[in-house]
């Protein structure tokens, strides 16, 4: 394929759809998700934009609205004439998106940890599926912890697929599930306490949540009321970020572990002036976290993948952007061509006083992505983890 | 009035008569399923539109004339036929991809060729006019079969 350099004279914005939350329950994380987008567009386009075109954002905000993520692509597609799509926080989201771009041939870059066993060519996935996360935590919380696992999670796809990929990994290194609830997305503080009464009297080793939005300060704020202690039966959670530890309190959520990409408190130069930056824009006590910062680092492949096809076809962006690298802050990721899938990190950190997460295990590099565990048996002895 | 209106007509009822071809029992089956259609047709009724809800009226299909087009394309029917219009897209009430009928664009020759909007309506097939009998069977089918 050729690089086109120099073949547009317009100084034409190149406009891009931006889909994210900042109304309804599921805002606390999606802001920070809307926020990580516009930061990087905003560097792009200090720095001149792509090819001397600045990236112009057409944004909405679905309110947490499943329905309306995809009422507003297809606006965003039909009438904003956009091909480029950044957002989505929730599967219910995307799944909601994936019907429209895949069949006006759009590309919707989905920024978030997800449970894998999805394939679409009209979307790049930049976010940690199960083997970049689920198998390190499960390893690490059966050696540290024990074997009896209670999941609890939101009631949609995410956390029924997560938990149906923990209970192969936990069954088949010898553990066993000792319970299983689900709440509604927008469960209010009610709902937890007698869940957590359920939780303690099931006798858990560790209690692993899949809950996601404002539900997730609740489940913790009701764990902390009934004096349970985090250094014995932890909540393990592969999304409970800096966001929702704000949220809920640092005492709170202290000691509980989370699996991850990124964590603020990771010490390379590269994080610190990326931290640097976003604490210069909205404040030294809002934390960044891993959705915000794949937000971020999406932007700038696609930024680049940009600088060399010089045209927003979806083909010629998606059949570029295969293999290209960016030194994010949590490391160098790529897109893998096998999957169209980021690989990233796999971290895990342990909630501090200070709302920040001490990092308990990293990986050596990226984790290759492989989104339907092919390279990974069901148990630790044949996980290819780095 | 057009000629090949009749003269089409008139060949697909000699041929279902009088020439037994090992396709004819299928042809057959697909006469009888749009018999139990609910189908929308929203154009004008000049001699195009004429000649189109008789046709389908011909197939046994159950045919709501609707016109002028309606704010919003309407939920209930098994497939719609709908005139091109600049806001069309906007008129369809279901996501691209998810769609609730088999949608068949009609395009009366009046305005340019639009390829960006017939994209944007993501429909399951495409009628020119002047259509003729042939063309509106094969339509309906494959429009039913990519729903």
């Amino acid at each position: 394929m050729g690089v086109r350099k120099g073949y547009e004279k317009t100084s034409e914005p190149w406009r891009v759809g931006v889909l994210f939350s900042r109304t309804g329950f599921m805002s606390v994380i999606e802001e920070t998700q809307l926020r990580g987008t516009l930061i990087a567009i905003d560097q792009i386009n200090e720095r001149g934009g792509i090819n001397g075109r600045p990236i112009e954002p057409v944004i909405y905000d679905p309110g947490s609205d499943a329905r309306s993520y995809g009422q507003y692509a297809k606006r965003l597609m039909v009438e904003d004439g956009v091909s480029t799509i950044f957002g989505c926080y929730t599967s219910s989201s995307r799944k909601a998106v994936l019907p429209v771009v895949e069949r006006l041939d759009g590309l919707l870059w989905y920024p978030t940890l997800y449970e894998g066993f999805e394939f679409s060519p009209n979307v790049i996935y930049t976010g940690a599926t199960p083997n970049q996360n689920s198998v390190q935590l499960c390893r690490v919380l059966m050696e540290q912890f024990g074997k009896r696992f209670f999941f609890v999670g939101s009631d949609y796809i995410y956390p029924r697929e997560s938990n149906r990929v923990m209970r192969e990994l936990v069954r088949n290194s010898g553990g066993s599930v000792v319970g299983e609830r689900y709440v509604r997305l927008e469960a209010d503080r009610s709902e937890f306490l007698p869940l957590l009464r359920d939780i303690k009297r099931a006798q858990p080793d560790v209690i692993f949540s899949t809950v996601v939005g404002e539900s997730t300060t609740f489940l913790y704020q009701a764990y902390h009321d009934l004096g349970l202690n985090p250094k014995v039966v932890p909540i393990a959670s592969l999304t409970t970020t800096e966001a929702e530890v704000r949220a809920m309190g640092s005492d709170v959520g202290e000691g509980h572990l989370t699996a991850a990409s990124y964590f603020q408190g990771i010490e390379t130069e590269r994080n610190q002036d990326f931290v640097a930056h976003y604490h210069k824009r909205f404040g030294d006590d809002e934390p960044t976290n891993m959705c915000l910062e794949s937000s971020y680092f999406q932007v700038n492949l696609f930024a680049r993948t940009l600088e060399q096809t010089n045209s927003l076809d979806t083909k010629l962006l998606r059949n570029s952007v295969m293999g290209v690298e960016f030194e994010a802050p949590q490391g160098c990721v790529s897109i893998n061509p096998v999957w169209g899938h980021a690989d990233v990190w796999t971290r895990i950190g342990r909630a501090n006083a200070d709302g920040q997460f001490d990092i308990v295990f990293e990986s050596q590099a990226n984790v290759a992505s492989d989104p339907y565990m092919i390279s990974y048996g069901r148990c630790f002895e044949f996980a290819e983890c780095a | 009035m057009r000629l090949d209106y009749g003269h089409d007509r008139w060949l697909s009822g000699r041929r279902r008569d009088e020439v037994h071809l090992p396709g004819n029992d299928r042809q057959a089956k697909h006469t009888q399923r749009t018999g139990e259609l609910n189908l929308a047709v929203i154009v004008e009724r000049d001699d195009n539109g004429e000649f189109l809800i008789r046709e389908l009226q011909r197939m046994r299909a159950n045919v709501r004339h609707v016109w002028p087009a309606p704010a919003q394309v309407p939920l209930q029917y098994d497939a719609i036929f709908c005139t091109i219009s600049n806001d069309l897209p906007q008129r369809i009430p279901w996501v691209p991809g998810e769609p609730s009928s088999a949608l068949i664009l009609v395009d009366d020759g009046k305005a340019p060729l639009n390829l960006n909007l017939i994209h944007n309506c993501a429909a399951h097939g495409l009628l020119h006019y002047p259509a003729t009998s042939r063309m509106i069977q094969s339509v309906l089918m494959l429009a039913r079969e990519h729903f």
